[in-house]
């Protein structure tokens, strides 16, 4: 039952925010922070119990197939939700400072997002119903860009909403051939299904499924919408994609690419693994020459995902609990990178990052955060990132091609590189002359840090509680 | 005694003091009021201090029987039966499937040396280092860095499994970077904390893939050193099997060059002179950087094991220590010689493990942290009486005026240069022994001997410039150059006893010295001290005006810096700069298939025109249309 809860909370109160004033700015403040504690409540206790799943419903039924909907929320999909919940906690929090008005919009769009992005994570059985959420979380994303969005924001809806949808065509089209096919929705009916089709039409298959899942994390060449619209999205909202929706990419390679078309990838999953192994690198060296922070997470996003899908190509069990690791660590990462950054801006008024600098000697507090954050993502072992890259390492060094290791070392060599860099143009350098005196950090989101290192370094020496749920 | 104790509390006293003094830092940053900072201070010597007692307690109960070779083979449970180690395994770290990795801890003999000394000269420099940093501005930060930093040594040293140690081994790196870039308003102390963090990073992937090769031969259990080497003296790897070990070796050796600065990742430790002299002292001369040749110690078996591998080891560091001596004879820079003094000391070490004398590069390791340490908190104390110069050029007479860090000096000058009867004498002593009788030739032997000699030669170099003839600086600096405080003073008396009697200690149980061998040695460090004693009292060089370098001396300082420009980082800025054009195409493209809406979108604007005659037209052409059609319908 808690599941079923967990699935409708957020749009129960996206919709309870409706009621809140529109005027009184900090009461819908107050509100929106109940709202998005209830599901990262739901989730915490579903993680305490160790996941759950619901009966099938039927849901309608089309030309004579019937369509149910069922919730799953155990292991990678658990994790997930979770860490959805999380951020869009988190993220509520830091849009106070980020956004200038429109709190109680903002709150009811994040929601929504929130929902949708959890309904993902929760259809593993049901494609027609994975379909239906992964369309539908575009829709808020899109709008939120569209109301709280920078100068660009036109321009950045259109070209995400277009990439992606155009994007989620061959999905679409390939999971309603083998749907036809089997008579059914269900993934293990598909798994049966694809069996008996001849080896062409697999590919083909393959491929189709796989390019809407590569659009989504995105991976090299299909990442061109992810550079502006998370630079045009507010900062919050940006942490949400990149912490949240960009893993439902991911997710959809490990919950519907992986087991359907497996037999297929112990052949042919060198190419993935090239694929997603160049676009780590070619995610970290595009972030070593950008000068707009938002753009460099972005590239860095793009590089740590990818790495995450090159882990699960390794069809080992190993680096699959790596990539969860990964997943988890990355969005807290991420996540807090995109809230500081936000902060940063707000001071400064620039997104440039050699605008910054300074901050450990006039903001302290805010460096050794920022710095914190920085530094775990390039995986210093004790924390969380060190445990999924070390693992996932480990399974592409297994993956039959050692070579592909070295690989993804110069990756995390890179990802050093540019994250060094990060820190040293925002926080190191001298002091400017503007003067600084009256910017500090609020103790609201000084204190919303706070989990978030707590839960790299909690997962970085103890990540039995994630690794476990896959054994 | 020891029994009740768990290891643990040795690194858990410095965690404390770093979370402790961190704390206060940042609840300090908002008041005007500089922290107090003798409590500061007492709190910040405390932590080290507790962790050095442990230590002594700990090795007081264990048997003292000196390290052997044959002891850096067993650290594992023929050490534990005999009663010669503790070990505890706290709990687990990663665990999927087969995949199983602990946390543990193991006090051996060799952690007994390692720790000895790490925590006692860490304690002796956070006591300097009060006197040294006070009225900076990041006191209490400062002092929170060491302590984070002795416990990543801690844990780097006691570690008993390779995955811990790269907790300890990355720990150090960080505290290295934090530090070395400690006045982070300079944005070249910036830079070179960043090399610092990144050469040594190149190095650490190499850990990493060491690590894997292990776990593809064994397991993870292969990780740890117990049964690594049980498992290597069991098996005794022949053929295919110990050339993928060599593989791991090589790796592992690949991730030492990057921490303990060797060819070819050395060129970050000269840069890393930029942060505060204590530092230097402390990380960049004495413990840190030596993790390298520890780890190889630890990882003795293995390495011998690996065919080919250490004879690579050995060319490297003679290659290393000449190198490095060549470009500390150029150096104007008070700390950069000594950097680079640093750097040929290592390849000393790493030569007597090429030649297979693992415990004689940990006796050089051990007997160089004094000497070392000494020599860079008496530069520091230099400096710190000239304010700040660093400039060899521009001192000279300061034997007078800094009498007691004079005497501290010569000690440590005399022991590193390999006077007979100091500390550094007796373990280079060793090292050009085990060459002698290693089969990779005796022209390494003798070129081992030439850098001995090189070694008194810049050293002399260094303290006749500094110490001798007339000052050479302003008048009015002149005038305010005082001799340190005793907070300064005391740590580097004790160090300088160490100096002279580190030699001495029962720790080690090492071979016999052959008397020519001694003689030649000794020989080298005199016939260098009388030339550069009497050239240098002679030609003393000019202060040009500016302190770069320049022609051939710069081209040979920076070798190795402009291979790895051409060699990495102009290749990485060329792939950064076409993935950005082809970056820049993809974006394009996009944006032509976004237009295609837009385009649309504004024909259709363009036919729901709200120009009324226009509208009109249209209106009556659609009706007529719709009218003629139906008629041919109805029809």
């Amino acid at each position: 039952m808690l599941v079923l809860f967990l699935f409708i909370a957020p749009f129960i109160c996206s919709c309870l925010m409706l009621t809140s004033s529109r005027r009184d700015a900090k009461a819908s403040f107050k509100m929106g922070l109940l709202c998005t504690a209830l599901p990262l409540a739901l989730a915490s206790a579903l993680l305490a119990m160790g996941g759950q799943e619901t009966g099938s419903y039927t849901w309608f039924s089309l030309l004579g197939i019937s369509i149910d909907f069922s919730l799953h929320c155990f292991g990678l999909s658990l994790w997930m939700v979770w860490l959805t919940t999380l951020l869009s906690f988190l993220a509520f929090i830091y849009s106070r400072a980020a956004l200038g008005f429109g709190i109680r919009e903002f709150a009811i769009g994040l929601l929504a997002l929130e929902g949708t992005i959890i309904g993902a994570f929760l259809s593993t059985q049901n494609i027609v119903q994975f379909l239906f959420f992964f369309e539908a979380m575009i829709l808020p994303a899109a709008i939120m860009i569209a109301l709280h969005g920078g100068l660009k924001r036109r321009n950045a809806v259109l070209v995400f909403v277009i990439y992606t949808l155009a994007g989620s065509i061959p999905l679409v089209f390939a999971a309603l051939y083998l749907v036809a096919k089997a008579g059914s929705v269900n993934i293990l009916a598909l798994v049966e299904t694809l069996k008996i089709l001849p080896l062409s039409t697999q590919i083909s298959l393959l491929i189709a499924f796989s390019l809407t899942f590569a659009v989504k994390t995105p991976l090299f060449p299909l990442h061109s919408w992810q550079g502006i619209t998370y630079s045009e999205a507010p900062y919050p909202l940006s942490a949400v994609l990149s912490g949240a929706m960009a893993k439902v990419g991911v997710f959809g390679f490990a919950v519907w690419v992986i087991p359907i078309f497996f037999d297929l990838l112990l052949k042919y999953n060198i190419y993935f693994i090239s694929i997603a192994l160049f676009s780590m690198l070619y995610g970290a060296l595009l972030a070593l020459r950008q000068t707009n922070i938002k753009r460099l997470l972005a590239f860095s996003s793009l590089s740590h995902l990818s790495f995450a899908v090159a882990g699960l190509f390794c069809l080992g069990d190993v680096a699959v609990a790596g990539v969860a690791v990964l997943l988890v660590g990355h969005g807290l990462t991420a996540g807090g990178l995109f809230f500081l950054g936000g902060i940063a801006q707000k001071w400064t008024g620039s997104t440039n990052i050699k605008n910054f600098g300074a901050f450990a000697s006039t903001n302290p507090v805010y460096a050794s955060i920022f710095g914190f954050i920085a530094i775990a993502a390039i995986a210093v072992p004790s924390t969380i990132g060190f445990v999924g890259e070390f693992l996932i390492l480990h399974g592409l060094f297994n993956s039959g091609y050692a070579f592909f290791a070295i690989i993804g070392g110069i990756g995390i060599i890179l990802s050093a590189a540019y994250m060094l860099r990060l820190i040293k143009c925002v926080l190191f350098g001298p002091v400017p002359e503007k003067e600084r005196a009256g910017i500090s950090l609020s103790p609201l989101e000084g204190a919303a840090a706070i989990p978030i290192i707590i839960l790299i370094l909690y997962f970085g020496l103890h990540p039995a509680p994630i690794l476990s749920s896959f054994f | 005694m020891t029994a009740q104790i768990p290891l643990w509390v040795i690194p858990a006293f410095p965690l404390l003091g770093a979370i402790l003094l961190g704390v206060i830092a940042l609840a300090r940053t908002k008041s005007e009021q500089p922290a107090p900072e003798a409590y500061i201070g007492a709190l910040a010597v405390f932590f080290p201090l507790c962790s050095f007692v442990l230590t002594v307690i700990f090795a007081l109960g264990l048997p003292n029987s000196g390290l052997t070779q044959q002891m850096l083979g067993l650290p594992g449970m023929a050490a534990l039966s005999s009663g010669s180690a503790y070990a505890e395994t706290l709990g687990t770290w990663i665990a999927v499937g087969n995949f199983k990795i602990t946390f543990g801890f193991l006090f051996d003999s060799l952690a007994k040396v390692m720790l000895l000394f790490i925590t006692g000269i860490t304690t002796l420099i956070v006591l300097y280092s009060l006197g040294y940093m006070k009225g900076d501005k990041g006191y209490t930060r400062f002092l929170c860095y060491l302590n984070l930093f002795l416990f990543s040594m801690i844990v780097l040293v006691l570690a008993d499994s390779l995955p811990l140690t790269f907790l300890g081994w990355e720990g150090v790196g960080l505290c290295s970077y934090l530090l070395v870039g400690f006045w982070n308003k300079d944005r070249l102390s910036c830079k070179a904390a960043n090399k610092a963090f990144l050469v040594n990073r190149v190095g650490d992937v190499g850990f990493l893939l060491g690590m894997l090769v292990l776990i593809a031969v064994g397991g993870t259990t292969l990780l740890n050193y117990a049964n690594l080497n049980e498992w290597l003296l069991l098996v005794q790897p022949q053929g295919a099997l110990a050339y993928i070990l060599a593989l791991a070796a090589l790796f592992l050796f690949f991730a030492c060059t990057g921490k303990s600065a060797q060819i070819p990742l050395l060129t970050w430790l000269p840069d890393a002179m930029a942060g505060p002299t204590p530092v230097s002292a402390l990380i960049h001369a004495a413990t840190m950087v030596t993790a390298g040749i520890y780890l190889m110690a630890r990882l003795a078996p293995l390495f011998v094991f690996s065919p080919g591998i250490l004879d690579l080891v050995l060319l490297i560091a003679v290659g290393t220590a000449l190198w490095a001596a060549v470009t500390g004879l150029m150096q104007h820079d008070i700390k950069k010689v000594l950097a680079y003094s640093t750097i040929s000391q290592l390849g000393f070490m790493f030569m007597a493990v090429g030649a297979g004398a693992f415990n004689v590069a940990i006796f050089h390791v051990f007997t160089h942290a004094f000497t070392k340490a000494a020599l860079f908190l008496g530069a520091g104390s230099v400096m710190h009486a000239l304010g700040g110069e660093q400039d060899i050029r521009k001192m000279g007479g300061l034997a007078k005026k800094l009498p007691s860090t004079f005497l501290i000096m010569l000690l440590a000058w005399a022991s590193l240069i390999g006077l007979p009867g100091l500390a550094c004498f007796w373990s280079k002593d060793l090292i050009l022994e085990s060459l002698r009788f290693e089969g990779a030739g005796s022209l390494l032997f003798y070129v081992a001997v030439f850098t001995a000699f090189l070694t008194a030669v810049y050293m002399t170099r260094l303290m006749v410039l500094v110490f001798f003839g007339k000052f050479r600086g302003t008048n009015s600096l002149a005038e305010k150059t005082h001799e340190s405080p005793i907070v300064m003073q005391i740590p580097m008396w004790i160090l300088a006893v160490g100096c002279v009697f580190a030699g001495y200690t029962s720790l080690f149980r090492l071979g016999d010295s052959t008397m020519y061998i001694a003689v030649l040695g000794s020989g080298a460090a005199i016939l260098g001290l009388v030339f550069a004693g009497i050239y240098f009292s002679k030609k003393i060089p000019k202060y040009s005006g500016h302190s770069e370098l320049a022609g051939f001396v710069k081209t040979w300082t920076f070798a190795f810096d402009t291979l790895n420009f051409i060699a990495v980082i102009l290749p990485v800025r060329i792939a950064a700069l076409v993935l950005g054009w082809v970056n820049d195409f993809l974006r394009l493209t996009m944006q032509m298939v976004a237009a295609i809406p837009h385009i649309c979108a504004g024909g259709l604007r363009f036919m729901q025109a709200n120009k009324l005659r226009m509208q009109l037209a249209l209106t009556i052409l659609c009706v007529v249309i719709l009218v003629y059609w139906l008629l041919i319908f109805i029809r």
